[in-house]
Parts: structure tokens; sequence; C-alpha cells
């Protein structure tokens, strides 16, 4: 970053195929829609690079990053429930197409079987509370420990904890009657 | 819940056992503690099976031109955010070195246009000068000038 501030647009490009994978799959968990996530993801590079030059290495780069990101998406969740246009979950026809793709040696019932598993997946994290949610996405999937989660959603490090505490619980509950046989399988 | 260890102490444990960071005494000891507790044993086992739930969700494919409209939104925005003469800069060799030749030549051509041009005589004074070679050619005829005596000698 401190080369990108120097003006270097190679070591920007550089941060880019680091990072453009695990700030869309993230924002993609947040928003639940792809195209929504990759336009957010656009915006978050975009702050990147504006603010280049007044950046100041005081937090690790990936925490000043997932901050913007998840600035970002609350705000887009804001906004659409606002404005009473929830499209929560990409059309059924898309997700069914994915796991065809991805898996064509299951059988159609197997199929619809792991396309409902993860409806009820995307829509137990959905229901998570804002924060709770951000936390759990980057805990699970970015592997971020507590100090980095507690500098993007700017709290404390105790704070994350009982975040994390109350949305596994959560979670453990909601999707408790899934057998963990079943879960083996990557969805799209 | 008999558990003697507090929820966030408990999961805090369990976290790390499952990411395996727990090491040496620590790892033994909360091994221990699980064998000998059916609350923790439970968490570990519904715990271990949201995680393998949670990772069969996987995000789709990322758009091939992402990096191309990045760039492309970046290259609109310093547009719109430099001043002219930082995007002046930002152009290519070609436009870098036009411009100031086409500075150059509206110079010079300025500099003809606008010089002073010649002194030309005003139609007033022309008929001045006329009027004074009228009156000289007149004066002439009235007071005629004796002949060159070498000119009369020749003939």
């Amino acid at each position: 970053m401190l080369r990108v501030q120097e003006g270097d647009d190679s070591s920007f490009a550089l941060l880019l195929e680091k990072y453009r994978n695990p700030v869309i799959h993230f924002l993609y968990r947040m928003v639940q829609n792809q195209a929504i996530a990759e336009e957010l993801a656009q915006e978050v590079f975009l702050r990147v690079y504006r603010s280049r030059a007044s950046y100041e290495p005081t937090a690790r780069f990936t925490t000043w990053l997932f901050r913007i990101t998840t600035h970002l998406a609350l705000n887009h969740i804001r906004d659409r429930r606002k404005h009473q246009l929830l499209t929560p979950i990409d059309s059924p026809s898309e997700t069914f197409t994915s796991i065809q793709l991805a898996d064509k040696e299951l059988t159609s019932e197997q199929r619809l079987l792991m396309q409902a598993r993860l409806a009820e997946v995307r829509r137990a994290i959905e229901q998570l509370p804002e924060k709770q949610r951000s936390a759990v996405l980057m805990h699970k999937y970015q592997e971020m420990d507590y100090s980095q989660i507690a500098g993007a959603l700017s709290c404390s490090e105790s704070a994350v904890k009982s975040l994390l505490f109350r949305a596994y619980e959560t979670l453990r509950t909601r999707l408790k009657h899934f057998s963990p046989d079943g879960a083996g399988q990557k969805l799209d | 819940m008999n558990c003697l260890l507090k929820p966030p102490e408990q999961q805090a444990l369990l976290f790390r056992y499952l990411a395996g960071d727990l090491t040496g005494e620590t790892l033994c000891s909360w091994q221990r503690h699980v064998a000998s507790c059916p609350d923790c044993q439970h968490l570990v086992q519904s715990q271990e099976n949201l995680e393998a739930i949670l990772s069969s969700w996987q995000p789709p494919a990322i758009s091939a031109d992402f990096d191309q409209k990045l760039w492309a939104r970046i290259e609109l925005d310093r547009q719109h955010t430099q001043p002219w003469w930082l995007r002046y800069l930002s152009l290519d060799w070609g436009w870098r070195l036009a411009v100031p030749a086409a500075l150059t030549a509206c110079l010079i051509l300025g500099f003809f246009v606008l010089s002073p041009a010649p002194e030309v005589m005003q139609a007033e004074d022309i008929e001045q000068v006329e009027r004074m070679l009228d009156d000289l050619e007149a004066l002439q005829a009235l007071h005629p000038q004796p002949e060159d005596p070498r000119i009369q000698d020749s003939l």
C-alpha cells in the first residue's frame, strides 16, 4: 500500500489480485447477490485507490480494507431495507444451474436437497443481526482473528468474542437438523 | 449446563481447538475436559457440524471483466478529480509535444498579426505634396531660369 501511495499502479494491481476474491466473496455472503457484491467491491477498491494519499499504516491493511468493505455492505443492506427492495437470495434458477454445473453426478433429488440446504444456510446467516453476520463471515470465511475483526467493526475484542458467541449459538440452533455427512459438498 | 467453563472462555478454547491452535498443556487439559464434560462434547460436535455446513456455501465465480471495469472507473475518477495540468501531464508523449508546438505556432502568428504595420502616407499628405509640386511648377513658369551656357555651347 505504501508503494501505491507513491503512485505505483502496478502495486495496486498486486493488491487487487490478492484481495479481489476475499472482498467479493465477503460481500456476496453479506448481500447475497453476486452482481451487487461486485458493484460494491468496485466501490471498495475505488475508495482504497482514492484514499491512497491519506493512508496511514496504523493498522493492518486487511483490517482497513475490511472496515471499508463492511461499512459499504452494511450501508447497502440498510438502504435496501429502507426502500423495501429486499431481494436477498439469487433466483433459484441461477442457483440450480450452478449446482448442475458443479455436480453433474448428483441425482436430481440430491440436487434439490442440496439446494434446500443451501437456501437454509443463507437464510440463517441473513437473519443474523448485521454485526454478528459481519463477525461470523470474517471469522469463518476470511479467517481473521479477533483483533482484526474488532478493527474492521470498530469495536473491542471482547465485543467481538461476544458477537461471535451469540452468532454461532444461533446458527448451531438454526442448523442443528442438518447432518454433517451431507454438508461436505461444495455449493455455489 | 454443568460445564465449569464460562461460555465465552469455552468458545474461545473451542475455536482455538478447531483451528488447531491449541498445543502442549492447554491442548491436553482441553481434551481431558472434553472427555469428561458432556456439554463440551456436544458443543464440539455441533460446532464441527456447523463448520462443515457453512463450508458448503461457496460463492459463484467472479466476472472475468471485473478488473477491466475497475481500471476504467479509476481512470474516469482520475480525470474528474485531477487538475487540468496534471491531466495534461498524464497524456501520451505525442500529445505532450503537440500542444507546445501548437502554442508556439499561435504565438508566432499572433506576433505577425498584432505587430504595428509600416507607416503609409495618408490621402491628405499626398494631396498636400501634389499641391506643393503644382505651386513650384507655377513659380517656375512665372520666373524662367536662364539657360545653362554649357548646354548652349554644346549645341
